[in-house]
């Protein structure tokens, strides 16, 4: 029997359809097999530990007692969430969260601002605002620590000069972390400094122009038309140096070691001291758990934010 | 072209056989002596360990200072290299015990920290040095005289008739003050109470010059039992078997505030932030006139290298309180780490650095005054050279030793103590900077001492909590 021209069309097309959802399919499976061997390597070195360290924060894991490795549900918890030193740590990161970050995007863009121009020596000071970021962090520390000790600080010594007497820096409580923000502000604002200026530099000139053809003072400028055009790079900036600050720990154990009593003692610090200095490993596990999942929560709600406010069209 | 070399120079022709014969004489003494060799002992042969290379962490120290400079004479001696690390004590036991807990081996001799011992010899991380010393293949019957240390300073590493460590240093609390600055205010003598030393250093006390300087941080749980224990208080009930705290009692308040007094009120600005270097830089600025302390770290003030006040100083005993004169003690020693697989190089070096004519040298050249063998503490030569300031530096040690045997320092080698003694550092500078009043501070201190003696699963005698 003769195929009709109509029929020999149809068989057509259903082949070139069979073969492209080969062609599909054989493309998604290439895909998955490049993924795989990255996705494995991501789920040893992110998700194993992580588990590891879930699983560990149910136990009483202690290296320096041997048969310590032992289930304990959540008891970890419990005593960590009714200890009031637990609860100052966490007062304490959030004190330090806010200074640190508000500080660094205050300076950094006061400077990026200050520095938004091509002109040949300012890219020279621009290079050496960079000098504290590149420092290694226990360096900085070093530096700040021998600035704020009372007999030898300059700082001490300039304030002497108008007359005032200059604390005892690092065993107030007050100044202690006064000190810590000081330091961990001025190693890093030449990062929010570095990225408000390269968000400034891709501005485009139009708005800018247009608005001081409308007779706009530069207050009004900055206010209404350079502020909003930064604001994804702000909230970027934000949101980095945010997720860095919890992580501040050179600066602490170097300049207060947490003192005077706990007063500067954050909760990563505290953890470090239960694992590592006392081998209270799965109660410090406990502690990391909780710095993980609030760190979680609080990139996911920055995220959506950010989702919400930047308008990337 | 071989051949035509051959006939050119005219080499002598050697049969094979000739050869395979002169080879195997000449080998014949090097196979002998291979076979003998490990019949003889090790310590009878010159250099057993000759090419291997060792590694060595020790807190940094002026007898650590001093070894690291006569290592040479070591590594002649032995043909072992040795890489020693100095590191500050806190680092260093903090770097230790990780070590040591991961079971590695490649830090073949490390610091066994008096107040680590309770913990590491617990645990097992430390080797059983005494096979090492009852084996005539290791040790010559004359090489180590285990008896000459001084039993205070050996105890706490030795567990019944085992040994994990022999100690380099026996840690004495002294009171070093300023002679010059007391003869110019007429202060006949040295405070003999903990209330003398207050007043002394009220009047001494101005600008430039403190009345008094109190190490901070982690020294601090050194320093305070000084006070502590003098004014009747106490850390435990009786450690290791009854580990009830007893730090809120009246009497723990009371030497508390004396100590906060004289530490704070009429103290260097800040100490409390220092670490012993720091204390002993600001000391041998001629910041401060008096000071209680470790002995090694109070000996710094006597290198002419570093300090203003070497001719300004003078020692005396430990002031005592209501409880009597309650010094402090701490030994340190070399130990080997249970993970290290070949003891030898390692052991090499421990009997070489704690032998009596080591310490010795250490004594005599580099005013490592806190040695703990008696042969050089006895010694005539130390006696006159350490007679500082009218004070006789042997004889005082001897004292503190002798007051500190009666037993209260076993508060201090227990497995909680280093996380006690974090916590009293918490406790002591929430009170320096006024955040808590002394009372409040050790009540919180003794509640959280209370948590963690119980996490380590030990019982708690209500009969025996403090009541004020």
């Amino acid at each position: 029997m003769a195929e009709t021209r109509v029929e020999r069309q149809v068989a057509r097309t259903l082949a070139k359809r069979g073969e492209r959802a080969g062609w599909t399919r054989q493309r998604e499976r290439l895909y998955v097999a490049y993924a795989v061997p990255a996705l494995l390597i991501l789920f040893v070195v992110t998700i194993v530990p992580t588990l590891f360290l879930l699983g560990t924060s149910l136990t009483n894991l202690n290296p320096s007692m041997p048969g310590t490795l032992r289930f304990i549900g959540l008891q970890n918890y419990q005593v960590l969430l009714q200890q009031d030193r637990f609860w100052n740590s966490i007062w304490v990161q959030v004190r330090l969260s806010f200074w640190t970050v508000s500080l660094q995007l205050l300076i950094g863009l006061g400077i990026a601002l200050l520095l938004n121009s091509r002109l040949r020596f300012l890219e020279l000071i621009r290079s050496l605002f960079i000098i504290p970021m590149v420092l290694p962090p226990v360096v900085v520390a070093i530096i700040w620590k021998v600035l704020f000790v009372p007999n030898i600080s300059p700082v001490s010594w300039a304030l002497s000069l108008a007359g005032i007497q200059g604390p005892a820096w690092l065993v107030h409580p007050f100044w202690a972390l006064f000190a810590i923000i000081v330091a961990e502000t001025w190693e890093w604002f030449p990062f929010t400094m570095l990225m408000l200026l390269a968000a400034l530099q891709m501005m485009p000139e139009e708005p800018l122009e247009a608005a001081k053809i409308d007779g706009a003072s530069s207050v009004q400028v900055l206010w209404h038309i350079v502020l909003p055009l930064l604001k994804p790079a702000i909230i970027v900036a934000l949101l980095f140096r945010l997720i860095d600050s919890v992580k501040a720990f050179p600066h602490i154990y170097i300049m207060t070691a947490g003192g005077p009593g706990v007063a500067t003692e954050p909760t990563n610090f505290y953890a470090y001291l239960q694992a590592f200095t006392f081998s209270l490993v799965g109660f410090g596990s406990s502690i990391s758990t909780i710095i993980l999942i609030l760190t979680l929560a609080l990139s996911l709600l920055i995220v959506r934010i950010v989702g919400r406010m930047v308008d990337y069209e | 072209m071989s051949r035509t070399l051959t006939r050119n120079r005219r080499i002598p022709s050697v049969s094979r056989r000739t050869l395979l014969k002169g080879a195997a004489l000449a080998a014949l003494p090097a196979l002998g002596a291979s076979f003998l060799a490990p019949c003889r002992p090790a310590a009878a042969q010159a250099k057993p360990y000759a090419g291997r290379s060792i590694t060595v962490w020790i807190t940094n120290h002026i007898y650590a200072r001093g070894l690291r400079e006569i290592l040479p004479e070591f590594e002649s001696k032995t043909g072992i290299k040795v890489t020693m690390d100095l590191l500050n004590f806190d680092v260093h036991n903090q770097r230790a015990d990780l070590q040591l807990s991961s079971g590695a081996g490649n830090v073949d001799v490390m610091n066994l920290t008096f107040i680590f011992a309770g913990r590491w010899i617990g645990a097992n991380w430390c080797t059983d040095l005494t096979p090492l010393l009852n084996d005539p293949k290791m040790t010559r019957p004359d090489e180590v005289d285990v008896k000459d240390f001084i039993a205070g300073a050996i105890s706490p590493f030795s567990r019944g008739e085992k040994i994990f460590g022999l100690p380099w240093v026996a840690e004495t609390t002294m009171l070093m003050y300023r002679a010059d600055i007391f003869k110019e205010k007429g202060i006949a003598s040295p405070p003999k109470t903990y209330e003398e030393m207050t007043e002394i250093a009220k009047r001494i006390h101005s600008k430039d010059v403190a009345g008094n300087l109190s190490r901070g941080t982690n020294g601090l749980h050194w320093t305070w039992p000084n006070w502590l224990y003098a004014y009747g208080g106490k850390v435990f009930a009786n450690p290791p078997a009854d580990m009830t705290p007893q730090l809120n009692s009246k009497e723990s308040v009371a030497g508390t505030k004396q100590f906060d007094l004289v530490s704070t009120d009429y103290g260097v600005p800040g100490s409390m932030a220092f670490t012993d270097s720091d204390a002993q830089a600001i000391f041998n600025q001629g910041r401060a006139a008096m000071m209680v302390d470790a002995l090694g770290v109070l000996s710094a003030a006597l290198d002419r290298k570093q300090s203003q006040v070497v001719d300004k100083v003078s020692f005396a005993l430990p002031p005592a309180g209501p409880a009597g004169f309650k010094p402090q003690i701490a030994a340190h020693a070399l130990q080997i780490p249970a993970g290290v697989k070949d003891k030898g190089p390692g052991w090499e070096f421990i009997k070489w650095a704690t032998s009596k004519e080591i310490l010795r040298k250490a004594a005599m050249e580099k005013s490592h005054l806190a040695v703990p063998r008696a042969s050089v503490l006895s010694d005539s030569e130390y006696k006159k050279q350490f007679t500082w300031g009218g004070a006789d530096m042997g004889a005082l040690q001897t004292k503190v030793l002798d007051a500190a045997g009666a037993g209260y320092m076993t508060y201090r080698t227990v497995r909680e103590f280093p996380q006690v003694g974090s916590r009293m550092v918490i406790a002591l500078t929430e009170i320096s900077s006024r955040q808590k009043s002394v009372e409040r501070a050790l009540d919180d201190l003794q509640k959280d001492v209370i948590g963690i003696v119980q996490q380590a699963g030990h019982k708690i005698n209500e009969s025996e909590l403090p009541k004020r």
